[in-house]
């Protein structure tokens, strides 16, 4: 076979199995935020010590939600709203970072609005009580980011 | 073209080839839980 024959048939493949790569990375995409993610799916997920997830906790209040009890290495995010975040938090939330989102719940629609915001992000079924009937851990207490020194994940 | 050159093209379609198959794989059983779901219980905005 001709070599520049050969070189445009391997670029054509690899363009088109690209192409086909990021039409099915966008179903995923969207099939996630259809699906709320399990407590103990979200467990295992996070017990892995690289997950690279995000959990954001959208509870309203602060001192009766997320003060009370949390799920560890969450980050508060009041109402979603990051200048209703404590100050340690702010700025500590990124966009593009696979998230999940906390709410009461799981069913309130500004979870839902919340979600949106994240280029890949699922809310948490049932919320918050469904994490604390499945006897899963909790934290509780103010915000405290992970140290640098820390090892391992945030569970 | 190159032996070597050839081969490297040969391993980057079989990567993307792989990785297409891997996230159809997903996707079609994330359309099943989804499928399974009883009515209502799906996320919609």
């Amino acid at each position: 076979m001709r070599p520049n024959v050969e070189l445009w048939l391997y670029l054509g493949a690899m363009i088109g199995l690209s192409h086909l790569v990021v039409v099915e990375g966008h179903a995923r995409v969207d099939l996630e935020r259809r699906l709320a993610v399990e407590p103990r799916e979200l467990y295992r997920t996070l017990a892995r010590s690289k997950s690279g997830l995000q959990v954001l906790d959208v509870r309203p209040d602060l001192a009766a939600g997320y003060e009370d009890s949390h799920i560890p290495g969450a980050i508060p995010l009041p109402g979603c709203d990051e200048a209703r975040a404590p100050e340690a938090a702010r700025g500590r939330v990124l966009r593009s970072v696979p998230t999940v989102v906390v709410s009461a719940r799981g069913d309130e629609p500004e979870v839902h609005a919340c979600v949106d915001r994240f280029t890949s992000a699922r809310s948490l079924a049932g919320g918050m009580e469904a994490w604390s009937a499945a006897s899963l851990p909790e934290d509780s207490g103010e915000y405290s980011p992970p140290s640098a020194r820390a090892g391992g994940g945030c569970l | 073209m190159k032996t070597q050159v050839r081969i490297l093209f040969i391993l980057a379609i079989l990567a993307l080839t792989a990785g297409w198959l891997s996230l159809r794989r997903g996707n079609a059983a994330l359309q099943a839980r989804l499928a399974a779901l009883p009515p209502g219980a799906e996320v919609t905005r």
